[in-house]
């Protein structure tokens, strides 16, 4: 076993053990890749929230059953996916919104539209959070988490070309806001 | 190849996640498309922004939610108090745990030799005379049982109990006490025994082999540890059979100039006490440093 997950290894089995600081520090080093994660999968920051609490109580619980075969960080994502399909499905949220296929597939040219550059990243950031969930995810899993266009579409239980199609229209919706504001500027 | 093919892929090459074909494609478009070059440093800010977004967002620590759930801190009493207890609790399992490593044939061995004493000493003319008896075989048996409690030749636990996190000195002290405790026992069961059966007060004759009891067991763990455990066996057997043949000596009633002032240093308990407790300490500070695995 290699150094670093005999560490991740140690971790586990001092939680296991009931050390409660041990917990802390494994959210420490892995609450960007997990909390990111749920962002992607999740409709919504509560959700999100919420299920990253299950998902800890989970590994708090069965963190004596990690045997570090895997990496730890594979193991905490695919324990949050567990909780997160259990939350999702209970709550039957709505499945993607088919309509925004069919306006990328109508081949419209997209309207002149300013930079996205022209805005700093914390205005970036606070339009994202206002982005409808679908495009939140998608833009999050691909670019935060780093997932492949399969992989997202995995995650997501949706078809490759719906990955490709939400980031284009997160991106056209971002632009869209953009126009907004700089219109009310005016 | 049209804008629009590279477009959909820019956030894939933003992420690193292109096969290395499709990537150099889409390099080789971006050196001479304006727009698509624009269009992924819009996809890099993107990448800085969904970043910031999840650093935001996250609970900063674990959500106290969690730990309601996972229920209330086992009660920790506060340091002072709950240490004396811990640590008797800790000293006691330490003992039990060293029971099964203690070399069976000590308890056997012990027990034997006491039990023939025993009954040399009830079928003696006088509780006195069955007393001397004891007296001088209670502290051989202790002596030998200590002897042969620490050391790797004698150990079949030892190597796990210096793979322990326990301290060396602290396993010594536990079987110490172990043995030194059950051949103690043995000897005031027999004691008790003896002067039962001969109406007579037990006291005087428990002072008969106490001291020399804990001095001889006190320099047999000492040179058990300093040489090895034939050579503490062998000292204390010497040692002690001196002491058997001036008594015999002292028996005939002729006074002795050597054997006078030995026999009465081995009645001197006083003296035998710190002298013994002396020797402890030398063997608890000197002797467990020497035992080291490779």
């Amino acid at each position: 076993m290699s150094g670093a997950r005999s560490e991740e290894l140690e971790l586990m089995q001092r939680i296991a053990t009931g050390e409660r600081r041990a917990l802390e520090e494994l959210y420490a080093r892995h609450r960007l890749a997990l909390f990111g994660y749920l962002l992607g999968t999740c409709p919504d920051r509560e959700t999100a929230e919420e299920v990253l609490q299950d998902t800890l109580l989970a590994v708090w619980r069965g963190a004596a059953s990690y045997e570090g075969r895997s990496a730890l960080r594979t193991w905490l994502i695919g324990v949050a996916r567990g909780q997160a399909h259990n939350t999702l499905r209970r709550r039957r949220l709505p499945l993607a919104d088919e309509s925004e296929i069919e306006a990328l597939a109508s081949g419209e040219p997209e309207p002149e539209a300013a930079a996205l550059t022209n805005m700093t990243c914390d205005q970036l950031a606070a339009a994202i959070n206002r982005l409808s969930p679908e495009h939140r995810q998608a833009l999050v899993l691909v670019l935060v988490e780093g997932l492949s266009y399969q992989q997202a579409a995995r995650e997501l239980g949706v078809p490759l070309g719906t990955v490709r199609s939400r980031l284009s229209n997160a991106r056209r919706a971002l632009k869209g806001m953009l126009r907004a504001e700089e219109e009310v500027g005016r | 190849m049209s804008d629009r093919h590279v477009s959909g892929a820019l956030p894939a090459y933003a992420n690193g996640t292109l096969p290395p074909e499709e990537s150099r494609r889409v390099r080789e478009h971006l050196r001479g498309c304006p727009d698509c070059a624009a269009e992924l440093a819009e996809w890099e800010l993107l990448s800085a922004a969904a970043r910031a977004v999840v650093a935001a967002a996250a609970p900063p620590r674990v959500p106290a939610g969690v730990w309601a759930e996972v229920g209330p801190e086992p009660h920790r009493a506060p340091r002072g108090s709950r240490r004396p207890v811990a640590a008797i609790s800790l000293l006691w399992q330490l003992l039990v745990g060293q029971v099964p490593l203690v070399r069976r044939a000590i308890w056997a061995a012990s027990a034997v030799t006491m039990a023939v004493g025993l009954l040399a000493a009830l079928f003696a003319t006088t509780p006195t005379a069955g007393g001397l008896v004891l007296g001088l075989l209670a502290p051989l048996v202790a002596a030998m049982g200590v002897a042969l409690v620490y050391g790797p030749e004698n150990d079949p636990g030892l190597e796990v109990a210096l793979a322990t996190p326990t301290a060396p000195r602290l396993v010594l002290l536990a079987r110490l006490t172990l043995v030194y405790g059950y051949d103690l026992g043995l000897a005031l069961l027999a004691t008790l025994v003896l002067a039962a059966r001969g109406g007579a007060d037990p006291l005087p004759l428990i002072s008969l082999w106490i001291g020399p009891m804990l001095f001889l067991s006190a320099l047999a763990l000492l040179l058990s540890l300093l040489l090895d455990a034939t050579a503490a066996l062998l000292v204390s057997m010497g040692l002690w059979s001196v002491r058997l043949i001036a008594a015999a000596d002292l028996g005939g009633g002729r006074p002795s100039a050597v054997a006078d002032p030995l026999d009465g240093l081995w009645h001197n308990t006083p003296l035998l006490l710190p002298l013994a407790a002396l020797l402890l300490l030398a063997a608890l500070w000197y002797g467990p440093g020497r035992e080291r695995l490779a």
